[in-house]
């Protein structure tokens, strides 16, 4: 088994910035073979060299002065993350020591974990990212529409014409409807809601009759 | 038994309505024919929006036909002319079904265990069939019932670990309908859904499962407010439900979107709210139970 240092191509235990810019010209050049497997196999190959290298340095420098944390560039882990390479950022990321994790590092650590769906770890660390770097955009985006997403359930996509229409008030999350499952009537104020599972609300709530004006709410029938 | 994941029936189309019973009395017939009547006991809308899944992906549109209910010869139903479309779907209920009938047997209180034990002897032998007809679904099922084994056994595991196992499971089961192209958006709307269905059940039975020390993720928080259990819990579904909704947009659905639109605007968040109607302290006044 050929050492890691070899796959990469750099002399044994050189910096690691040289080891970092030798995968990254091997990466290049790996990208460009037209065979998938092959080329597959290669870029496989050089990630976990470069992967045991980084990990098996980590220790070592951890110890030292923090100022000069050895993942101050996240490059690596974010083209990984936007490459859909999910697990290998993980990896990356929690190879960085807990008291070297900055605002970035909560944020990317979100993004990992939203791309798995776990949505609640997902918005903690958003949400941790924003609140130790509150100036910064991206983390502010990221845990505002987290937020948002939670707050109620019709933010996503693109809303249909069914929400402009209330017929019910399906965005104000009150429980106070009838549960009556023909008319989906949402006022309790209403008469007819009280026998609602019988014909006279589907009278009511299907087609305006002389019952119209016992209605107080706005919204239903 | 029937599902979670629901159509709020009054913002349908008629049309839309038709299409939905016309998945499930397919899926119902299917069961009847593939397994046997009695199989037709476990029917449940969850599975029901599978095959309708499994429909709109199809290249090629699936005519209904005109039938009758075999139960209720008064009733005009409608079924897919291509028998064989539910064939899936009702292989993963059955394995499902299964899977569920143990795990009560073992966990829930006397009430289902016997209902369980009754109805296991027929599941059983109707499990060895789905085995044989789609290994796949049953690797995909037995590896998610582990995984679920081996996670509860950290009492302190957060939600999204918990609900990770059965989520992995529903997201591999639709990825098995895609054609290659959008399998990541599909895997991600069946990750979405199994991960609703998650929560929604552990928030249904959450008393019941703090009264017989089962696993619960939302066990601490239910016991350190409720309020604030319910609040948390309907943040969770509103997420899970707009992840659910955009990945949706994303697939190449040829047909019954308005249908699957319908049950993210509405059906999801009345199942959540009926759940959570019962931990909430303004209950209605009068009115509806």
């Amino acid at each position: 088994m050929s050492s890691p240092y070899m796959i990469l191509g750099v002399p044994e235990n050189a910096p690691i910035d040289n080891v970092k810019a030798s995968y990254k010209s091997l990466l290049a050049q790996y990208n460009e073979i037209e065979n998938a497997s092959v080329r597959e196999r290669l870029i496989r190959e050089i990630d976990e060299a470069y992967d045991s290298i980084i990990m098996s340095s980590a220790p070592s420098r951890s110890s030292g002065n923090y100022n000069d944390s050895y993942y101050q560039d996240y490059s690596d882990i974010v083209s990984r993350i936007n490459a859909g390479r999910i697990e290998d950022a993980e990896t990356l990321l929690d190879g960085i020591p807990k008291n070297s994790r900055d605002a970035q590092w909560y944020y990317l650590k979100g993004r990992v974990q939203h791309s798995r769906g776990w949505l609640e770890e997902s918005y903690k660390n958003f949400k941790k990212a924003h609140d130790k770097e509150p100036g910064n955009r991206e983390y502010k985006t990221a845990y505002q529409n987290a937020a948002k997403a939670r707050k109620n359930s019709n933010s996503g996509g693109y809303n249909t014409y069914n929400n402009n229409n209330n017929t019910n008030s399906s965005s104000s999350g009150n429980d106070s409807g009838c549960d009556c499952d023909v008319c989906g009537c949402d006022c309790d104020d209403c008469d007819a809601c009280d026998i609602c599972e019988g014909f006279i609300c589907l009278d009511m709530c299907c087609d305006l009759g002389p019952f119209d004006d016992c209605c107080h709410c706005d919204d239903c029938c | 038994m029937l599902g979670y994941v629901r159509i709020f029936k009054p913002e349908l189309k008629i049309k839309e309505y038709e299409v939905y019973r016309g998945a499930y009395c397919s899926l119902c017939r299917n069961l009847g024919r593939r397994y046997s009547p009695f199989a037709q006991l476990f029917l449940s809308y969850d599975f029901t929006l599978l095959a309708m899944f499994v429909a709109a992906l199809k290249p090629e549109c699936s005519p209904f036909e005109k039938c009758r209910c075999p139960y209720n010869p008064a009733k005009k139903c409608h079924k897919y002319s291509d028998k064989h479309l539910p064939d899936k779907c009702a292989d993963a209920l059955i394995i499902t079904v299964y899977y569920k009938l143990i795990d009560n047997m073992r966990d829930k209180g006397l009430g289902k265990k016997i209902i369980s034990v009754l109805l296991f002897p027929y599941i059983f032998f109707a499990h060895k069939k789905a085995k044989r007809l789609s290994p796949d679904i049953e690797s995909i099922i037995s590896g998610s019932m582990k995984l679920q084994k081996e996670t509860e056994e950290n009492p302190d595991c957060s939600l999204d670990e918990a609900a990770h196992p059965s989520a992995k499971a529903l997201s591999e089961i639709f990825a098995l309908f895609g054609d290659g192209t959008d399998t990541d958006a599909i895997k991600r709307f069946g990750y979405m859904a199994g991960r609703f269905v998650y929560i929604i059940d552990a928030a249904d039975d959450i008393e019941s499962d703090i009264r017989r020390c089962n696993f619960n993720p939302l066990k601490d928080i239910y016991n350190e407010d409720k309020n604030l259990f319910v609040n948390s819990v309907k943040q969770s579904l509103n997420y899970t439900i707009n992840e659910a909704r955009a990945s949706f947009y994303e697939i190449n659905i040829r047909r019954y979107k308005t249908i699957f639109e319908n049950i993210f605007d509405y059906g999801l968040k009345k199942s959540a709210d009926k759940v959570l109607l019962k931990y909430s302290d303004e209950k209605r006044e009068g009115g509806k139970r």
